[in-house]
């Protein structure tokens, strides 16, 4: 959980205070409720047949329901800062999950509303959205702490909690942390965002609704929300401010379930995955009713500042819906809307997709360019692009016209270093891949290169097969999946790392080898297991196929750990000269990389060069303090250089850290001997022969003991 | 007292926050005034002693030293965390844990409480591995096992078809129903006419969704992965002749006619002697130890009284989840349905022995596990005042700390049970204390041994048609029995929790009946069946008195570390914890030894993958 300081929030609320007592009174509450992973025609308000939605019911029965409402992107991340800033992605920079940061410099909801007074406050229910990736901007009381169920009372994580996809907590966990903000006592009106993960993969909700729907989990996940959205309208109505609560609901992005082979989002952009809720409810407005006009989450920030009458910043690219939703009128007009899927290029190097809606057509850009009349063909199944070219060139002009008056682009600046826990989390949910591409290199034009995503997606399907198989040891099952990947495309680099990482796990040496001497192309992806094949294969006694293939990882795609692997091997080799050079370039590219330095510590130092040595032991005890090891190197250099004081201290703090570390027992029983401080000498002994009864080690402290 | 020591409330406690919160509100405006008061007291107060550098906290009655909280972190996953710029207050935090943890011994020392049954449990079950481990330390085995290549590759030539996997097809289906032979001929075309363009599973599950009468319509007419012997032969037949992407023509089945569409094969596999060795050679030295083991003991013979059953009968057994005892050794016991979520909570194979062998394996450790138990007894292993002594030993932590852990526990849950907030927990959860949804079911059934395949066939046809025209009330039912023959169970009503119990295929046709109604007739065992959902009761909110205890034990698991930081501020504050941060930084400082010229440096220890 992430408070700002009670201070800073005093400060900040007496200057709201301020600025409220200035401008005009803020006229009611605003509470946006975002459903993850919700397909508009899946929940009651948009006709599902079994759904239970009740609570959607009820607020779509006395609110303004959107019926053709379509997300930006099918990504969690980006899709959320379009709501929140009212911008396209092209024009706030966030692209794809994990990968990207809302940039400081833009403006969202919540500093709009904060600024004007409100008190602002959000729960999010999953990784994407914590606040590492800048959505938290504006918001007072930020909570994700999504990992509270995997953790004991004490706020450790317990190993033998189960291991979801993405650390995630459900719609009851997320009301926990809303509803005591929620209920704190305040003057000021609020602003809330409760995010709610649950319909995303993989679908665990709880009784009654995994009873109700147990042929259907998704559904059932989709019913245990909306019984916990009810907690919070509940909430709503015990405090008597419903009446003066601007409810909106929308989702992010939807899910193939299956339509045009996708089983999931992010990857095509087909309406299964973009067409999404938006039920929006005030009391005051003109009763409750439908609006048919094409709309997007693009507009939801200009509709809640033109209903609050609250000015629109110049940069947001939505427009208001403010004159539908209080006068009930609704218009033919099926007006322009962008939306764009990047993630196949981003996270897999294949081609992205650009889409444009007009009037009855819907037209998809990338490598392989789709038209559909959604009129005749909603489940958009007959590509028009063939029959009817004058059309998709019509469509594709207006889509360049598009990208050229928006593209402002800050993507670059929203690029984000990702760290390495980060990255390997996103690539063991193949959210991001192998061949991926570089983040800061997004370009606001009509590509067509790289492969086009629809003919990936049954290998994405059979992968994420093979990958469980991966996790649940089922090795050889594993291996069968990943040779059929690679057979269907032989140089997709993360398929190659699936396989090679099966026949490691298998104990096919050879096999997992002659993988990575074929495979074209070593990426962040497949870099990794590659280096665990050549550590392998050096330990095996392959030590020329072992240090070409290390090298190739290093050229290719340079990671402090690679170096590290390599300058050993060639340590090993007694090239000292790339021992050392290699271990500098891994400190260069990461100074916290500890291996790296111990390495060249402990190399000085056997080579008698304490001066170069000293720098990293000392960085070292800085970087891993709890480290015995370092304690205990540290302490065999001060004594060499005959520093027994101060070696018997580290050496002290070095058995106090790991009371087994049977070589620092020793080491300073040696040295209070030289010392010859028999009184420490004994009480050393003593303490070592209270821990263990390992003969050959009691032997030799006696030795040492008698010696002295 | 040293003037940089901090008091009492935990890090984003409440107490800390709003302590936080005072002290910046004072820094503000009363900043003068505290500086005055905190003079002040450090005038008036007791004359201050330096703790010893070794400590790190002092309470009432005891003190916590740097090495505590060491051991403390050794168990920590958080002190992979600690770095020079944040340890302060991950170690006053593991200070706090350690006060709570001794606060704990000692009320538990003093009520002397029993151990809740589960941890009882889990305390016996260590005791008796002790014991187990006690027995075999006396056993004299030859050091080396030996298994050779030679023998393994006889097991793997013997048993090849063993170490096949079969062909995997990923199917999906549309089942369309037809009352009549009118209706036949109409359903029938349309199948055809819908899917002769059909290609792609995408195509295909937007026209299930769309057209299919299943129950797999809201599954986009997916069946998923399957291999032969899951469907009836002569649909199995159709579906493992199809090539990827193609759709078979139309095919009657009871009650309607039904078309399968295949996406994607895995082909049949042989596994090699090279693929399995690892896990043919791990299954031989277990099992060559546990004979090895038995043979010291003097080969022990199962008690009279124990129930082993041939090997036939257990894989039957646990395949079906059976609730039949199929070992007993002892207090050993252990049913068909047990060694079956022993399976499933060990998960999927990890080696590629088959599933057979899996089964086989456990069974025979189970055996194994109830024989030295038993030998544990008889020998009296347990009195013996040596071996007692050394299982005193071995489970004095397990037993301090399960005893340590529920007596916390036990303060979390006083907690929660009086915390104002229980009734908000609930109000806000209701839907969580709902009945469960209940059925009234009841089983018609006719045996069919005897009968022909087209005989069971016709007679499955003639129960479909028969299951369409009549409902699933008594008399509808009684009316089957008259119209087919066969004989109805009442099972009565069923809870949700309740149905696990039920055969699987009963389980999977009975969840498929969305409200009241039949299933589709079914073939288990030697009969076919059908199961009728006379009556549902929903589930319905249940008041608070009737749940109170599931509400105390779900809040409490839900606000548990927010109920423990509750309980460090009363229990720090009650005892008088008091924190000494500078000693913490004394001993995490970074050196400011210097090293001199040396010659070089032997005894370092490198890391394990290092080549120095």
């Amino acid at each position: 959980m992430r408070r700002r300081s009670v201070l800073k929030t005093l400060v900040l609320a007496t200057i709201a205070l301020g600025l409220a007592g200035c401008a005009p009174e803020p006229p009611m509450n605003v509470l946006v409720i975002t459903l993850d992973t919700t397909r508009a025609d899946h929940l009651g308000p948009y006709g599902k047949a079994g759904a239970r939605t009740p609570n959607l019911d009820r607020l779509a029965a006395n609110g303004v329901v959107f019926e053709n409402c379509f997300s930006a992107v099918p990504v969690t991340l980006p899709s959320h800062s379009t709501i929140f800033t009212g911008m396209y992605p092209l024009a706030h920079g966030v692209r794809d999950n994990g990968l990207f940061q809302l940039p400081a410099s833009v403006t969202t909801l919540a500093e709009i509303l904060r600024d004007r007074g409100y008190r602002t406050g959000a729960a999010i229910g999953a990784f994407p959205l914590t606040s590492e990736f800048g959505i938290q901007q504006g918001f007072d009381f930020f909570d994700d702490h999504i990992t509270i169920l995997q953790e004991d009372y004490r706020g450790d994580i317990d190993e033998t909690a189960p291991k979801l996809f993405f650390d995630e907590r459900p719609a009851s966990r997320v009301n926990d942390a809303i509803l005591p903000w929620l209920r704190s006592p305040s003057d000021q009106p609020f602003f809330a965002w409760i995010h709610y993960w649950d319909a995303h993969q993989p679908f665990l909700a709880p009784p009654p609704y995994n009873q109700l729907f147990s042929d259907d989990p998704y559904q059932a996940e989709i019913a245990f929300v909306d019984e916990n959205l009810g907690r919070i309208l509940d909430e709503l109505e015990r405090q008597g401010v419903a009446d003066n609560t601007l409810v909106v609901v929308t989702a992010d992005h939807g899910e193939g379930r299956g339509d045009h082979d996708e089983e999931t989002h992010s990857l095509l952009a087909y309406n299964a995955t973009l067409h999404v809720p938006l039920i929006v409810h005030m009391s005051g407005s003109d009763g409750s009713h439908r609006v048919r006009r094409r709309v997007g989450t693009v507009d939801i920030l200009p509709t809640v500042l033109d209903l609050l009458e609250l000015p629109v910043p110049s940069e947001v690219q939505g427009h208001s819906l403010g004159q539908l939703i209080r006068q009930g009128s609704d218009e033919p007009s099926r007006g322009l809307y962008y939306s764009e899927t990047l993630s196949p290029h981003l996270s897999h190097g294949w081609g992205e997709l650009r889409v444009l809606f007009e009037d009855n057509f819907k037209y998809i850009h990338g490598p392989r360019p789709e038209l559909f009349d959604l009129d005749a063909d909603p489940e958009e199944l007959v590509d028009l692009s063939l029959q009817q070219p004058e059309e998709a060139a019509r469509m594709k002009a207006a889509l360049s016209a598009f990208l050229e008056r928006n593209a402002a682009t800050t993507s670059a600046e929203a690029a984000l270093d990702v760290d390495p826990e980060s990255r390997q989390r996103l690539i063991a949910l193949g959210y991001i891949s192998a061949a991926g591409s570089n983040p800061r290199e997004v370009k606001e034009s009509l590509r067509t290169d790289g492969d086009p995503p629809q003919d990936h997606i049954r290998s994405i399907n059979l992968s994420s097969q093979a990958k469980q198989a991966l996790t649940r040891g089922d090795y050889l099952a594993a291996r069968e999946f990943a040779l059929q990947l690679v057979a269907q495309d032989p140089k997709n680099p993360f398929f190659d790392s699936i396989l090679t990482s099966a026949y490691l796990r298998l104990g096919q040496l050879d096999a997992a080898a002659a993988v990575a001497d074929r495979s074209a192309q070593i990426s962040g992806q497949n870099r990794d297991v590659f280096l665990d094949t050549a550590q392998e294969l050096f330990r095996s006694g392959e030590r020329a196929r072992a240090i070409a293939l290390a090298r190739r990882c290093v050229e290719d795609v340079p990671s402090p750990q690679g170096l590290y692997l390599l300058a050993e091997m060639l340590g090993a080799e007694g090239d000292s000269k790339g021992w050392e050079d290699l271990l500098g370039q891994a400190i260069d590219l990461d100074p916290s990389y500890a291996r790296a330095r111990r390495s060249l510590a402990i190399g000085w130092a056997s080579a008698g060069r304490l001066e170069a040595a000293r720098p990293h032991f000392v960085e070292l005890l800085r970087l891993e303090p709890r480290s015995a090891r370092n304690h205990y190197n540290f302490a065999v250099a001060l004594q060499a250089s005959g520093q027994n004081p101060e070696a018997v201290r580290h050496f002290e703090r070095a058995i106090e850290l790991e009371p087994k570390y049977w070589a620092a027992h020793l080491a300073l029983l040696t040295t209070l001997g030289q010392v010859g401080d028999q009184k420490a000498l004994r009480a050393a002994f003593e303490r070592l022969e209270a821990s263990t009864d390992d003969p050959e080690i009691l032997r030799r402290a006696e030795l040492l003991v008698e010696g002295s | 007292m040293n003037r940089n020591q901090t008091n009492g409330s935990r890090p984003g406690s409440p107490r800390h926050e709003s302590a936080r919160a005072l002290s910046q509100r004072s820094l503000l405006s009363l900043a003068g005034a505290v500086w005055w008061i905190a003079w002040t007291i450090s005038c008036s107060g007791p004359p201050s002693t330096e703790p010893a550098r070794e400590v790190a906290a002092t309470y009432d009655g005891g003190q916590i030293t740097l090495a505590d909280i060491e051991e403390e972190l050794r168990r920590s996953p958080a002190s992979n965390n600690v770095r020079s710029d944040n340890f302060v207050p991950l170690y006053r935090q593991a200070a706090e844990n350690i006060l709570v943890r001794r606060l704990a011994q000692a009320a538990d020392d003093t009520a002397a409480t029993s151990l809740p049954p589960d941890l009882a449990r889990r305390w016996d079950d260590a005791r008796k591995s002790v014991l187990r481990e006690e027995l075999l330390r006396t056993l004299e085995l030859p050091a080396t096992l030996e298994i050779s290549n030679v023998e393994l590759r006889a097991e793997y030539d013997e048993n090849q078809e063993l170490f096949a996997r079969a062909e995997q097809r990923n199917v999906w289906h549309i089942f369309r129903r037809a009352v009549d032979e009118a209706d036949a001929v109409q359903v029938r075309q349309l199948l055809e006419e819908q899917t002769q363009n059909i290609s792609s599973p995408a195509e295909f599950s937007t026209l299930a969704r769309k057209i299919s009468e299943s129950e797999t319509r809201s599954l986009e007419g997916r069946l998923g992965w399957i291999q032969r012997g899951r469907l009836p032969s002569r649909l199995e037949q159709v579906v493992f002749s199809l090539d990827p992407g193609s759709t078979s023509e139309p095919l009657a089945v009871p009650g309607g006619w039904t078309v399968f569409f295949v996406s994607d094969v895995l082909p049949a596999h042989q596994f090699t002697f090279e693929d399995v060795v690892g896990a043919l050679r791990q299954r031989a030295f277990q099992k060559q130890r546990r004979d090895l083991q038995l043979q010291a003991l003097g080969d022990p013979s199962s008690p009279t009284d124990a129930v082993e059953m041939p090997r036939k009968v257990v894989l039957a057994q646990v395949m079906s989840q059976s609730p039949q005892v199929l070992l007993q050794i002892g207090d050993r016991r252990v049913t068909g349905s047990e060694f079956a979520a022993r399976l499933a909570q060990e998960g999927p194979p990890q080696n590629s022995l088959p599933p057979a062998w899996r089964i086989e394996e456990l069974y025979d450790n189970e055996r194994f596990l109830g024989l030295l138990d038993i030998e544990v007894a008889q020998r009296k292993l347990a009195a013996d005042p040596v071996v007692g002594e050394r299982v005193r030993q071995s489970l004095a932590d397990l037993s301090r700390s399960l005893r340590t852990d529920a007596q916390i526990v036990r303060w979390l849950r006083e907690q929660a049970a009086t915390s104002p907030n229980l009734f908000e927990f609930f109000e806000d959860n209701r839907f969580l204390y709902q009945s469960e949804l209940e059925r009234h079911l009841i089983v018609w059934s006719i045996p069919l041994t005897g009968l022909s395949s087209e005989a069971a066939a016709e007679l499955t046809q003639r129960v479909d048609k028969a299951s369409e025209r009549l409902d699933s009330q008594r008399p509808g039912l009684d009316q089957l029995v008259r119209e087919v023959g066969g004989s109805l169970e009442d099972l009565g009503w069923v809870k949700a929790s309740q149905m696990a119990s039920l055969a699987p295929k009963v389980l999977q046709y009975v969840t498929q009946v969305s409200g009241t109604g039949m299933t589709d007739p079914f073939q288990l065992s030697q009969s076919l069946c059908l199961v009728a959902v006379k009556e549902r009761r929903e589930p319905s909110e249940l008041p608070f008195e009737d749940v109170e205890e599931r509400v105390v034990s779900d809040y409490l698991e839900r606000s548990k570390q927010s109920l423990y930081a509750d309980l460090v501020d009363r229990l720090t504050g009650e005892a008088n914890f008091t924190f000494f941060p500078e000693n913490v930084a004394a001993a995490l400082a970074p050196p400011t030894d210097s090293l001199l010229s040396s010659p070089p440096v032997q005894n370092l220890d490198p890391d394990d993958d290092s080549t120095h």
